[in-house]
This record gives C-alpha cells, sequence and structure tokens, in this order.
C-alpha cells in the first residue's frame, strides 16, 4: 500500500505502454479510494511519509493485475477462460463481443478515469483498440475462486499497512500540534489573543501564559581570520608542549650525564683501590640518607670485644677533590654531638726517679708511628690505603688503652694508677711508667719531632710493641675460643664484659697487658733484691759459699692435647703458644752452694706477675731436706735465712756471724 | 691493589649499559625535536625522526640485552667467585696483620 502512490503513478505514465492497463479498471478503482479518497496531492504527500517506514511496493508486486501483465499466454488464456465462466472458448472471444462488453462498461471506466490522470484516458482508448482479450476481465474478477487468494492475500498486507499508516499518521499529527503548542506557547508572551486561541486546554491548565520566552540572537560565522587564529593557538600549545618536552628530556640527559661520570669516577676507583682482603658492604649513609658503600676496619671480626667504636667507615666520593674519602660512621654522629678529633695513639714515656730530688726525669718515649706523621708526597691511591691503615691504626690503639683501663683497675696495689680517662702511671722503684693516649695533632708530633733522642726511647718502644702484640693475642684467644664453643661466645659477646668476667673465670678472657711487663720489670728487681738478701745473710757469712741461678726445673707448659682441633684452632694455638714465653709467670731458681753444708734453693716466682713469693728449700749435707716453705715477705726470709745459717750451716761460722 | 680483572671488566661493562641508558635519553628528547620540526611542517625531518627512533629503539634494546647478561654473570658467579648475597664478609686476618706489622717495629728496634 505504501509505494501506491508512486506506482499508481507510473502506472498512469510510462507501465501503461507496456502492460494492458485495461484488463482491470476495477482493481484500480478500489486500491485509489481506499486508500486516499482525497486529491492527488494529499496521496503524494501520504506516500513520501510512509515510503520510508514500508519499504518497498510489496503489494503491487502481487497484484494479479500485474501478474497477468507478465504472464505467459498458455497462463493467461487459461486464466481469461475461466474468468469468463465455465463453458466458453477462447477461439469465441472476437473483437467484435469484447467491444461490446467495453461499451457496455463505459460508464465505470469512465469513472475510473477521472481519478487517474489524462493520460490514462488517452491509454484506455489506445488499448481499447488492441486485442481486447483483456478488457472483459475486471467484472468478473471478485467473482472467481482464482482471484479469491491474492485478494485475501494483499488484503492482510493492506490492513498491515493501513494500520502502520494510521500509526505515522498519528504521529505526525501529535508532532505537529506539538509543534503548535511550542510556537503559541511562545507567542503568549506576545501576542497573548492569537496565542490563546491556538492553544491546547490541557497547555493552558499546566502551563501559565508567557512563562516561555524566546530571543533571537543572530549567529556569527566566525571570520576566516578568527578560524586561523585559533587553529594557530591550537598548534602553538602542541609546538610548545613538545618544545618543553624535549628540553625537559635533554635537561635530565644533561644532569644524568653528569652525575653518571661522577658515579663511574667512583667505581673505578673504588675498583683500583679496594682489594680483596677489604671488606666492604652496602649501607645507608646516615647524612645524606644515600646508599652507600661501606668499609669495615674495625677488629671486630679479628677477635677484638671492642664495642665502643664500630669499626665501620662510609666510603664517600668528594667531588670536589675527586677521591675516595672514608668516614668513620660513629665520627659522624661524634660530629653531630660536638666532639672532635677521634684520633688518638698510646704514648708510652718511661721517667726515671732522681734519687737526690724524690723527681722523675723524662728518659724515654715511645717512637711515633709512620702512620701519624703526614705524608704530602704519597700519591692518591697510596691515600686511600692509608686512610684505611690510619682508621685501623686508631681503633686499635683505642681498644688498646680500653683494654689497659680495664686491666688496670685491678692493679692499684702494685704501683698502677689510671690518672684520667686518658693515662695510666705504672710506679717502680726507680722509674716510672707513663701510658697516654694523645690526641693526634700537629704540636704533639712536631715536639716529638724535635726531641732529642733519649736513653729510654728504644725501651719504650718496646714496651708499646708488646703491649700491641699481646692485644692482639688476646684477640687470637677470643677467636679461639669462638671457634671451641661458639654458642657461649655469642651469649657472652652480648653481655657485658663484665658480666663475662664473672660467668667464665677462664685464663683465655683475662686481659694481660700490662702485668706480664709489669711482672718482668718487678721479678728483675726481686731478683735484685733476693740476691742481695742472699749476699747479704749467706754468702758473707759462710765462706767459700756460692750462688748461681739454675734452670729451673722445666715449666710444666700444659698443652690441652683436644684431638678435635680443626686447622683453624690448630693454627690459632700454634699462634697463641708462640708467646707463651713471654705471658708465662716470671721464676728464677737461684742455687746457693755451701761447702760441706748441703745447698739452699731458692724459688723466686710469682702467681699474679706482680708479687713475689720465695720458696726456700734446704738440704743439708746428707741430702736430706730440712726445710721447704715459702715466704712472700722479704723480711721474714732474711730472719729465716739468719736462723739457717745459724742453726745448721757449719757452727765454725757463727763466731763469723756474731761478729756481724 | 685493584680489584681482579674480571670484576673491572664488569664494571666497564656496567658503564657501558649505563650510558646506553643515557643515550636512549638523548634519543627520545632528539626524536620528540625532529616531530616538533615535522609539525612545523619541516617535511624534511621525516628520515631524521626515523633515525632517531630507530636509534632510541636499538639503544634500549642493547642496554636490556646487556643488563641481562650482566644479571646472568651475576647468578653464575655467586657461589664461585662472589659470596652468597645474604652471606657478610668478615674482616679476618687483621690480627694477624697487625702482628706482621708489630714484628717488622720490633725487628726495626732490635736490629
Amino acid at each position: 500500500m505504501a509505494g501506491e502512490g508512486p506506482r499508481a503513478n507510473g502506472f498512469g505514465s510510462d507501465n501503461m505502454y507496456k502492460k494492458p492497463l485495461a484488463i482491470d479498471p476495477n482493481l484500480i478503482r478500489p486500491a485509489p479510494s481506499s486508500a486516499s479518497p482525497s486529491a492527488d496531492s494529499d496521496n503524494e504527500h501520504k506516500s513520501e511519509q510512509n515510503q520510508p517506514s514500508t519499504g518497498m511496493a510489496q503489494p503491487l508486486v502481487n497484484n494479479p493485475y500485474e501478474i497477468f501483465g507478465n504472464m505467459p499466454l498458455d497462463q493467461l488464456i487459461p486464466l481469461i477462460l475461466q474468468s469468463r465462466g465455465t463453458g466458453t472458448k477462447f477461439a469465441d472471444l472476437t473483437e467484435e463481443s469484447l467491444m461490446e462488453e467495453i461499451i457496455k462498461d463505459d460508464v465505470p471506466l469512465s469513472q475510473a478515469q477521472r481519478d487517474a490522470d489524462g493520460d490514462l484516458d488517452m491509454d484506455v482508448s489506445q488499448f481499447a483498440n488492441e486485442p481486447g482479450q483483456q478488457t472483459p476481465e475486471p467484472q468478473q474478477i471478485e467473482g472467481p475462486a482464482r482471484a479469491d487468494e491474492d485478494a485475501a492475500l494483499s488484503q492482510e498486507k493492506f490492513r498491515q499497512l493501513k494500520a502502520s499508516t494510521v500509526q505515522s499518521l498519528n504521529l505526525a499529527v501529535n508532532e505537529s500540534s506539538l509543534a503548535l503548542e511550542f510556537v503559541s506557547l511562545l507567542l503568549s508572551s506576545v501576542r497573548p489573543s492569537a496565542a490563546n486561541a491556538s492553544m491546547s486546554p490541557f497547555l493552558k491548565k499546566t502551563v501559565p501564559q508567557a512563562s516561555l520566552n524566546a530571543e533571537k540572537i543572530p549567529f556569527q560565522t566566525p571570520s576566516s581570520a578568527e578560524v586561523l587564529d585559533r587553529s594557530l593557538i591550537a598548534k602553538g600549545w602542541k609546538q610548545r608542549s613538545l618544545e618543553e618536552s624535549r628540553t625537559l628530556l635533554k635537561d635530565s640527559y644533561q644532569a644524568l650525564e653528569k652525575s653518571l661520570k661522577k658515579e663511574h669516577s667512583y667505581w673505578s676507583k673504588v675498583s683500583h683501590n679496594i682489594s680483596k682482603k677489604d671488606v666492604v658492604f652496602r649501607i645507608k649513609d646516615r647524612e645524606t640518607g644515600e646508599k652507600s658503600l661501606g668499609i669495615k676496619y674495625g677488629y671486630e671480626d679479628s677477635g677484638s670485644t671492642y664495642t665502643q667504636e664500630r669499626g665501620i667507615a662510609v666510603l664517600k666520593h668528594n667531588s670536589k677533590l675527586d677521591r675516595l674519602e672514608l668516614v668513620p660512621a660513629d665520627r659522624q654522629q661524634a660530629n653531630a654531638l660536638g666532639k672532635d678529633n677521634n684520633e688518638k695513639f698510646v704514648r708510652v714515656r718511661i721517667f726515671t726517679k732522681i734519687e737526690e730530688e724524690d723527681d722523675y726525669i723524662l728518659t724515654g718515649e715511645s717512637r711515633l708511628d709512620e702512620l701519624l706523621i703526614p705524608n704530602q708526597a704519597a700519591g692518591e691511591e697510596f691515600d686511600f690505603r692509608r686512610q684505611i691503615s690510619r682508621l685501623k691504626f686508631f681503633i686499635f690503639e683505642k681498644d688498646l688503652m680500653y683494654q689497659l683501663k680495664r686491666e688496670s683497675e685491678n692493679l692499684i696495689s702494685y704501683g698502677v694508677s689510671i690518672e684520667n680517662e686518658n693515662k695510666i702511671t705504672i710506679e717502680f722503684s726507680t722509674e716510672k711508667l707513663e701510658l697516654e693516649t694523645m690526641p693526634v695533632n700537629d704540636d704533639v708530633i712536631m715536639n716529638h719531632q724535635q726531641d732529642a733522642p733519649k736513653t729510654d726511647d728504644r725501651k719504650a718502644t718496646l714496651v708499646l710493641i708488646m703491649l700491641r702484640m699481646l692485644l692482639v693475642v688476646i684477640y687470637k684467644k677470643q677467636l679461639r675460643k669462638k671457634l671451641l664453643c661458639p654458642q657461649t661466645s655469642m651469649g657472652a659477646s652480648v653481655k657485658s664484659p663484665k658480666t663475662h668476667k664473672a660467668v667464665g673465670k677462664l685464663q683465655d678472657n683475662e686481659v694481660l697487658l700490662l702485668r706480664p711487663i709489669i711482672g718482668k720489670f718487678k721479678h728483675e728487681s726481686y731478683v735484685n733484691l733476693l740476691k742481695k738478701i742472699i749476699k747479704g745473710f749467706v754468702l758473707d757469712v759462710v765462706e767459700d759459699s756460692s750462688v748461681r741461678k739454675v734452670s729451673g726445673s722445666s715449666h710444666p707448659v700444659t698443652i690441652k692435647n683436644e684431638a678435635v682441633y680443626d686447622n683453624h684452632i690448630a693454627k690459632l694455638d700454634k699462634e697463641i703458644h708462640l708467646f707463651d714465653k713471654i705471658l708465662e709467670m716470671p721464676r728464677s731458681d737461684l742455687l746457693v752452694e755451701l761447702p760441706k753444708s748441703g745447698t739452699i734453693l731458692f724459688v723466686l716466682q710469682s702467681s699474679n706477675y706482680c708479687n713475689a713469693t720465695t720458696g726456700v728449700k734446704y738440704t743439708n749435707g746428707e741430702g736430706e731436706i730440712l726445710f721447704d716453705t715459702s715466704f712472700s715477705n722479704f723480711k721474714e726470709l732474711e730472719d729465716f735465712l739468719h736462723f739457717i745459717v745459724s742453726e745448721y750451716v757449719a757452727g765454725g761460722q757463727e763466731n763469723g756471724v756474731k761478729d756481724e | 691493589m685493584p680489584q681482579p680483572e674480571f670484576i673491572q671488566e664488569r664494571l666497564e661493562s656496567l658503564n657501558a649499559i649505563d650510558n646506553r641508558l643515557l643515550s636512549t635519553l638523548l634519543h627520545a628528547s632528539q626524536a620528540v625535536g625532529t616531530i616538533e620540526e615535522l609539525k612545523r611542517g619541516n617535511e624534511n625531518m621525516k628520515p631524521q625522526f626515523e633515525n632517531h627512533v630507530r636509534s632510541f629503539y636499538s639503544s634500549l634494546e642493547e642496554a636490556t640485552v646487556a643488563l641481562r647478561r650482566e644479571i646472568r654473570h651475576l647468578d653464575e658467579n655467586v657461589g664461585t667467585r662472589l659470596l652468597p648475597i645474604n652471606v657478610n664478609k668478615k674482616a679476618v686476618g687483621q690480627d694477624n696483620e697487625k702482628m706482621r706489622e708489630q714484628f717488622e717495629h720490633l725487628e726495626r728496634e732490635a736490629s
């Protein structure tokens, strides 16, 4: 139905010539009449509206009329015969009879012609001249059963199409009325009366009049200059952001290049200056918060128990001087606390007593380590190694002083006193030893260099060297202990030194620095004293008596034979035993031989290095041991000697004693 | 006392990787620069832009490949040349060092 308009038109114009239009004027009639009883223009309008919704002209394709037109004759003829009623023969159809029929139907045909164009009229007349076999059909078309099927089908479609048309129409009406409402509402502010007339009652009720207004705004088409401007600006923005991102990239490239250069030189320096032996690890620089490398210079892993300094330094690159620097982690904190100069070394000085004045005179001073003397000539690599060595040196010196002070605490009765934080003095009968930590500064070094060599310089230096060696021995003992019983040492290292000492009375834990040295000094003086006593009480009294030093019965060196030693422990043992000689308690055996009256054996030894006990063993001429005793007091020894000599040694000499 | 050759080599190749990564940045900035020129209508820059982009990618690729190789080196050498990362190196032997040093002093004093 939708395509009917155009079809109908086409019908009127081109198709008419080819198709036997006249075949069914009756069919044409009902179609337009039902669809559009109104004028042609109206019809066209509607068809335009409907076309998009219903697509192609389906119904007309099924129009029996058109089918007839395309039918081959062998089909068409039976149809015609059918439509003319049974019994008719095609041969009976003549032009004359057909003409008669047409004339009979003239009236309805002309009506149909009026509906269509004028052309139709002509066509019909033209067709009328043509073989009239088709003309009679229209009349019967409704009647026969054959046409019924097609007609029913088309009617169904027709109804559908009609419904959709109605729907579309309603829509159009609705929309147009809405538009009308809108316009009248808009108009109501200007011409209320005119608007009122066209407004619907609903609108009047719900929307107050003159509530809609409009203003005419002229649309300004942007000028070409403006368009150009805008596009230029947009382009400019883009350009600029590109430019900026380029410079940003370039800047960061340059900045990174610089820092990379620094980094590379840092690493090359590190690789050149640091050997496999150095312990390097990652550390966070507390000052700058940067990740950095640290170096361990403390003796912690080599047996030291010194915990007051961590022994860790941050490896820094000094970009100004282009060299590596070591900054001890503790020094950073110390600097923050305002403490300066952490570099201290131990100096040993020897003072000799001036008999007459009861005063001391400086007679010896230990030598300065080369590390303390500034060395400008050294190259960079050497400089860095030197920094490490200095750090190691200083922490060792601090450890040494710390241990010395610990040891000194218990030695007050033997002339050892801690004068202050940095100084320990040890008094002997004729001289005084001063152990002092000195801050490294130019004055100390200059003074030392300018001082003339003194008689006891060497002795002082040797004392210092011995102290250092003994500290290393302590380290080694500590290491050995850790290896032997890792659990206890682990626990012990966490505890403070004091509890540590209380827990294990092992000899390994003892600090043995001063005592071996003091012991040696003291022993020497004890021996001298003993000799003096012997001389005074025996030799001078008994004729022909003599004293000689005998090697004491081989000192029982207790080598613990633990078979489970591993290599490291065995090595440590070996190293430690090297120092047994130095660490053993001093002992001197003096044998006095008395002619005819046997011998007296003096054994001078010490239980703690510093004190002295003298064992006296008197054997008479018959080989009997008459006395075997010991004294810790020389006065008592003198009395005892006097007693022995006067009582047992040949009575002949008694007179001599009495003479004394 | 420089590090062994192998370590030096690794450091150098790491430096090279650094440089390569750095050059990607340069190429990126050049590429952006040429694209800017292109936008300005300078059609002649097209091949240049292509070149820059290509070198950007190639340097990036080279860096990643080299880095992967270094990581492989690291993996291979842990346990042979290097200590495992979670094992701390101990500063052992410093006692012997000190002892030797003191013996030297002693020798000098005694001579």
